[in-house]
């Protein structure tokens, strides 16, 4: 699932995102630039509204 | 007892970022051991006098009350800006960042964004202790610090130098005894002229850019209030910051010559001007060692001086570049140190 991050991700340590959601840390860092990721399951990440889900066709 | 002396010379000051808001580092754990000026610490101890209550003639224990309830001790740390320490003022300060993935580790913050809500360990938040060696376990340990202002200055000649003011929560602790690792870090810094670390840029854009020649003094200075707010019951303190009216300054002595007078039209007219005060590669965040303030704002003064005709006293209030924009000021610092932001 692509997800991309969201402005609340950037008040978080890549550190802390990559221990709370088990994702890579480098991942967790092109989370907090905004950029898109692709993880197996988002749903925490949307959840807490650090990551949003990339709409179908947007080419993100 | 054998009577032991120490000097100020032996003190120490040491650093550590906290992962967890409101969790102290550990005395075993590893601390930066602080290169700059002696501080002393501010226990925010408060002294309140009821001299009536005892109704006798001298003052009594019972007159003179001090507690430490809702404490925010303070901190002043300054000294020459090291490349591998002024990273964490600058996030102290600015409360968010993006850390690059990759070597030279191109740490971009963004002054006046939103705050992050430290109870869920949002945010940058660290340990200070002060700590003398002939005074064992007696050091005093502040916790969750953060920074209330940050100065960054260069004089002709000199190296960088910054200005810290931290505050903490909660009653520091007065057993402090740091047995883990403290680590110098490499001294490193930036400098007014140099052929590595020199001053690369200082200029501003009113829609054309101009380079402007530094004379004297150039500094810039973030402020911020922060503010205990609710209540933490089991620690016993105040439970979390409130950061409000985030401002900049920025001043300069610059040489009037070139196309420093155009400054003085965009003065008189409300102009709106993007400054650019930087070290290194000309796309911050290239090389380590880069470091890069990029800024809006208006001149709120700008002088003169009769005395001094070649040489003009500039202040700039730094502003948003849009009515919705929280953006004061981009600060870019690349130090080849992974620090997992």
């Amino acid at each position: 699932m692509k997800v991309k991050g969201t402005p609340l991700a950037r008040e978080y340590k890549a550190s802390t995102i990559a221990a709370s959601y088990a994702i890579d840390i480098d991942v967790a860092r092109e989370l907090k630039a905004g950029g898109t990721i692709e993880v197996d399951d988002a749903t925490l990440l949307i959840a807490d509204g650090v990551a949003e889900e990339v709409e179908y066709g947007s080419g993100s | 007892m054998a009577l032991v002396v120490s000097t100020t010379r032996e003190k120490k000051l040491c650093l550590a970022e906290q992962s967890t808001f409101g969790t102290a580092i550990a005395d075993s754990a590893p601390m930066i051991l602080f290169g700059g000026e002696p501080a002393s610490i501010d226990r925010d101890v408060k002294v309140r006098n009821v001299p009536i209550s005892a109704g006798s003639r001298n003052p009594s224990k019972d007159e003179i009350i001090t507690h430490q309830s809702m404490a925010a001790p303070k901190v002043s740390l300054s000294g020459p800006a090291k490349h591998k320490e002024l990273d964490l003022f600058i996030y102290a300060l600015v409360q968010n960042v993006s850390e690059a993935a990759t070597t030279p580790f191109a740490k971009t913050f963004t002054f006046g964004d939103t705050q992050p809500d430290f109870t869920v360990n949002a945010g940058f938040f660290m340990t200070v202790g002060e700590y003398s060696p002939a005074n064992n376990s007696a050091g005093t340990k502040i916790n969750d610090c953060i920074a209330s202002r940050l100065k960054v200055s260069c004089e002709p000649g000199e190296l960088v130098m910054f200005e810290c003011d931290l505050v903490g929560r909660g009653t520091p602790a007065s057993s402090f005894n740091p047995t883990g690792t403290l680590t110098q870090t490499a001294s490193t810094f930036w400098e007014w002229a140099a052929s590595t670390y020199g001053m690369a840029r200082l200029s501003f854009d009113n829609g054309v850019s101009y380079d402007l020649s530094p004379a004297g003094t150039v500094e810039i200075e973030f402020n911020q209030d922060v503010t205990p707010v609710s209540i933490d019951a089991t620690a016993g303190t105040f439970e979390t910051f409130a950061i409000t009216n985030p401002t900049a300054t920025f001043r300069a002595k610059i040489l009037n010559a070139g196309d420093a007078y155009r400054l003085f039209a965009d003065y008189g007219d409300n102009t709106l001007l993007e400054f650019n005060w930087g070290w290194g590669h000309a796309t911050p965040g290239t090389n380590s060692g880069d470091l890069d303030f990029a800024f809006t704002g208006k001149i709120v003064n700008m002088t003169d001086p009769s005395e001094d005709l070649h040489v003009l006293d500039l202040e700039v209030q730094l502003c948003a570049n849009t009515g919705t924009s929280n953006n004061h000021c981009t600060i870019v610092l690349a130090n080849a140190e992974d620090r997992s932001w």
